[in-house]
């Protein structure tokens, strides 16, 4: 029976050999492929060659056995086979035993026959904890921004979506570390508004990202001209946009704090059909698309939609969300929005999940939305307010709707909404549509 | 009969579609390559082989009586941008593939070889007619200097190199033969010999064939010892086992008007995704053929079928649902619909697999089985529990790291599982010859094939246009065993030199001289060199290729 690793000692065995007799390099392949082919590497771990070796060089066999001294049978044999090619010239023939440290000035680190001293340093990089772009803490503060610096911000987010559009999909981990390349803060929060101005679409978790095809939505058509304005989303590039302009013109806007990239109408002529501008583009090696707003889908069938959780381990700390701020509890199965803390001596918030009693599920998606989720399931007031006049519908910052349900009313305009105190502000939204929302919130203004 | 572009575009596909960016290219070509390209042409080969074919085409173009003439292939070819001179370059090494066994190499030697395939009779100089060296320079010199920037162009790692001495510029096609004749069919009596009917991958396959060192000729030994051929090798041998195994496993070649058939075999990696939970899960990771192009395909797996979409160059999408330790364990072979050019897709039976992170985008958190381990890339080692003494042994002699102590691992998938995972390997040294291992291949896949590797470190990269943003270039980080390199900068368009520095091995530099534009960086440390080519666009030279509908 061979004995664990841990019961073996390493100690070496010394000889002398001659260059013009047998070459370093040869004597490594010689001795390397006897070990291999008499399956000893057990015994024989290795074999360190003396540094700078010239006519005459030392060489240690690396043996491990129970005890320094001790020859494995198997090893004896090889070393007898091998006697007149390399095994000649024991360094001490009455005790021929040595440890590293008596050895280590003659062989150095290396056990290679070249001067291979500089080895390439150890990087060594915490392990990252994997985090979630779907963990959001609230935040409604507002900062005054020149015209300049909201310039540059939508300048870079523009080189963002370049970037997103050439690549075509990725992960998380991509996006973020683009957009800190690009100086571009609160990543998260940025993958959100792509999200809501339909740029592109995350995976259930939010862990992978794909970038839409590019896209025109209908917005308006002038009675007097018949021109038409389509409102335009996805991918884009330079070149794409220059070709664009060949067969329109587009109006440029800023977003909202440049919270995102430029929102881009393009006008297009009466004359030029949809079938004229989709075969013009193909020629330029573009597929595009003609969309029409999408149909509200209720509260019932998303809630159904979202990622269900399975396998979750609860050797974490929860708080729960009572409407206002998340407060420690002990899961009671309770439906609610729970955090997960990690239990060390400096809590990181790991996972947020709604926890739904009637079907015993965990449930992952967009933060506002499970938020949104534990605001109705509390049974909280959702104050929202519409202005028939100026065809505003007012929601609290405290109260966001889910994702989803946020990305109908921005994608009315293709702007995102402004805010006014403890207000979001989603401008030139149709009565009918926010009743229609409404109505499938579960909600009344 | 083909004409002679059409070899030359055969060829050139032949050694780099389907080949990932970074891979080293051996123009290496030998009788069994010409039957599988000439296989390929619709033209039947009645008759005579496909080799007589091809250097009689390549013999017309060049030769004016018994004078060589490189002039009609010294250009780029006006339809695809390819050097004309490959199939030329090519005839080269069919020379030197065609020495014989343990022939010396020597320009007399090699040129007798030159000689027979053009059927050029001696004239008592060692170099034909039209080849003479001129003012120092062989003239075929010219053609291998522009098909090696062809190929860093294409970004691609040049492998022909000249040599010293008498044996100078007939080293160029020497450096790029990898199995002589004679050592195919050395191989395929090995393959018969021990009845190696397991259908191995390329590294396995390899340390079973560098096992039985001892049976080849010098010249094979020596292409083993060199880690520099490695992969390269690694795929060449295992080409000619797939033929092997796919002609009844004859101790011959099929003949020299046969024809050698392209694998039916598609083999597959490993792609490794980690989500938020820190759930691990692996997924089928299909490699193209290189050189060959197939139609639509589709993989059935457990009843299932999955498209094969093109990832990038070399490798189709992962596929398939997660795959289950069982699969990884024992591996698996999956039927392909229609199974006319391939018929199945294998996943090796491995001990353990390397995964490195997305070349394309180092950032993205996926790894997987795309190249060995370059020279300070941290990558992570899926293995079975009884390789762990091995991983130790190279951790306490310094030859590897990984993070956390000797024993740290981590499970694969969950208790009760023999497979464990080691994160954030490097491998740290070069001295690697005197340790010796239970798992050879393992030895075989992590040491490293080069001392010299340089790499761009962050800035950002546009993956499919493999170039980088102005602005945002990368730093430069040259590893190496030794503290410092010569680093040189040079503009490909106006071909000066930007940027000339001595610099520290092994950490990252910035070099401002990287503005927008295509550049060489070249890098060189005790007499070894390495180049790579890095591209640097402004945001409006950026675009999107259309999904397709």
């Amino acid at each position: 029976m061979t004995q664990s690793r841990q019961e073996r000692t390493r100690w070496y065995m010394g000889f002398k050999q001659k260059t013009n007799k047998l070459k370093p390099e040869h004597l490594i392949e010689v001795i390397s492929k006897s070990v291999q082919s008499g399956n000893l590497v057990q015994y024989l771990p290795l074999l360190r060659i003396e540094k700078n070796p010239k006519g005459e060089y030392y060489f240690f066999v690396a043996i491990e056995s129970i005890n320094i001294g001790n020859i494995p049978s198997e090893v004896d044999s090889f070393i007898k086979d091998l006697k007149e090619k390399c095994f000649n010239f024991p360094v001490d023939k009455r005790r021929n035993q040595f440890t590293i440290d008596q050895i280590k000035p003659m062989v150095g680190v290396a056990h290679d026959v070249q001067d291979y001293t500089n080895p390439i340093p150890y990087r060594s990089q915490p392990k990252t904890i994997r985090e979630s772009p779907l963990i959001l803490v609230p935040n409604s503060e507002t900062q005054s921004l020149s015209d300049e610096q909201i310039r540059q911000f939508s300048t870079k987010h523009e080189h963002l979506l370049y970037w997103l559009s050439a690549l075509g999909s990725g992960t998380w981990e991509s996006f973020k570390k683009t957009c800190e390349i690009l100086g571009l803060a609160e990543p998260k929060r940025i993958l959100r508004r792509l999200k809501l101005l339909n740029h592109l679409s995350t995976s259930g978790n939010g862990s992978k990202w794909q970038v839409n095809p590019p896209s025109l939505i209908h917005t308006g058509t002038n009675s007097e001209t018949g021109d038409r304005t389509f409102l335009l989303y996805g991918q884009r590039s330079h070149k794409f946009l220059q070709k664009l302009k060949t067969l329109g013109s587009l109006k440029v806007n800023q977003q909202p704090r440049g919270e995102a990239l430029q929102r881009i109408e393009l006008i297009l002529p009466s004359q030029i059909r949809d079938e004229i501008l989709i075969q013009r583009m193909q020629t330029y090696g573009y597929s595009i698309n003609f969309t029409h707003p999408p149909s509200i889908l209720s509260l019932n069938d998303w809630q159904n939609s979202l990622t269900r959780i399975e396998g979750l381990t609860f050797d974490f700390d929860l708080k729960r969300f009572d409407g206002t701020n998340f407060i420690d509890c002990t899961f009671q199965e309770e439906t609610g929005f729970y955090q997960f803390w990690t239990r060390d001596s400096s809590p990181q918030l790991r996972y947020s999940f709604f926890y739904d009693q009637k079907t015993g599920s965990w449930l992952q998606g967009d933060w506002y939305g499970l938020r949104f989720l534990a605001i109705l399931s509390i049974r909280q007031n959702v104050e929202v307010h519409y202005n028939t006049e100026a065809k505003k519908l007012e929601v609290p910052i405290t109260q966001r709707f889910p994702e989803l349900y946020e990305s109908y009313l921005v994608m009315a305009l293709g702007l995102l909404p402004t805010y006014d105190s403890h207000l979001l502000i989603y401008e030139r939204i149709s009565l009918q549509l926010a009743t229609e929302l409404t109505i499938k919130l579960n909600i009344t203004f | 009969m083909n004409k002679y572009s059409d070899w030359n575009t055969a060829l050139v596909r032949y050694f780099t579609q389907n080949v990932p960016y970074g891979t080293k290219i051996y123009l290496s070509l030998d009788d069994d390559t010409l039957k599988k390209i000439g296989s390929s042409f619709t033209q039947e080969c009645d008759h005579v082989s496909w080799i007589a074919i091809f250097c009689e085409v390549v013999k017309n173009k060049v030769l004016r009586g018994d004078k060589i003439n490189l002039e009609p292939v010294s250009e780029l070819d006006d339809d695809t941008g390819y050097p004309m001179g490959i199939a030329f370059l090519g005839l080269m090494v069919l020379a030197a593939n065609q020495m014989s066994e343990d022939e010396v190499l020597s320009q007399t030697n090699y040129f007798s070889r030159f000689r027979q395939i053009l059927n050029l009779s001696e004239d008592g100089k060692p170099r034909p007619r039209g080849l003479e060296i001129s003012k120092g320079q062989a003239p075929e010199a010219e053609l291998w200097k522009r098909w090696n920037q062809w190929l860093l162009k294409q970004g691609f790692i040049p492998t022909a190199h000249e040599g010293s001495g008498p044996n100078k510029y007939i080293n160029y096609p020497i450096s790029q033969s990898l199995l002589r004749n004679a050592d195919t069919d050395r191989l395929r009596q090995i393959f018969t010999e021990k009845q190696w009917r397991t259908r191995w991958d390329e590294q396995i396959l390899f340390t079973k064939v560098a096992n039985e060192y001892s049976k080849f000729s010098q010249h094979f030994k020596k292409l083993i010892d060199d880690r520099n051929r490695y992969e390269a090798l690694a795929t060449a041998i295992h080409e000619t086992y797939e033929d092997w195994l796919e002609n009844g496993s004859s101790t011959t070649s099929t003949g020299r008007s046969g024809h050698r058939q392209w694998s039916p075999q598609l083999y597959a990696g490993i792609y490794r995704t980690e989500d938020f939970l820190g759930n691990i899960e692996y997924y089928l990771y299909p490699k193209q053929q290189r050189g060959r192009s197939l139609g639509s395909l589709r993989v059935e797996i457990n009843e299932k079928q999955w498209d094969l979409r093109e990832d990038r160059a070399g490798w189709y999408l992962p596929i398939g649902q997660s795959l289950s330790r069982q699969e990884i364990s024992q591996g698996g072979t999956y039927l392909i619909n229609p199974n006319t050019q391939v018929r199945e897709l294998i996943l090796p039976m491995r001990d353990f697999w390397i995964l490195v992170p997305d070349p394309d985008n180092s950032e993205s958190g996926v790894y997987a089985s795309w190249s060995s381990p370059k020279l300070g890339e941290q990558f992570i080692i899926v293995f079975r529990e009884s390789l762990f003494n091995d991983l130790q042994r190279l951790r306490d002699e310094n030859l590897i790291q990984w993070e956390g102590d000797r024993e740290t691992k981590y499970s694969a998938f969950g208790n009760n599982s023999d497979w464990y995972e080691v994160y954030q390997c490097q491998i740290l040294s070069q001295a690697w010859d005197g340790v010796f291992l239970q798992f050879q291949e393992l030895k075989d896949a992590l040491q490293p094939t080069t001392s010299l590797s340089i790499s761009f470190l962050g800035g950002l990269k546009v993956p499919k246009m493999n170039a980088w943003i102005s602005n945002h270039p990368p730093q430069v980080i040259v590893f190496a065993f030794h503290p410092t390199i010569e680093v040189k900068v040079i503009d490909i368009t106006t071909d000066k030199t930007v940027y000339t520095q001595s610099l520290s091995s092994n950490s990252p530099h910035s070099i401002h001289e990287l503005t927008e534009g295509s550049f060489m960086v070249n890098a060189t440390c005790l007499g070894q060199s390495t180049q790579r080519i890095i591209k640097v666009l402004a945001w409006n030279e950026i675009d999107f290729t259309s999904f397709s509908a």
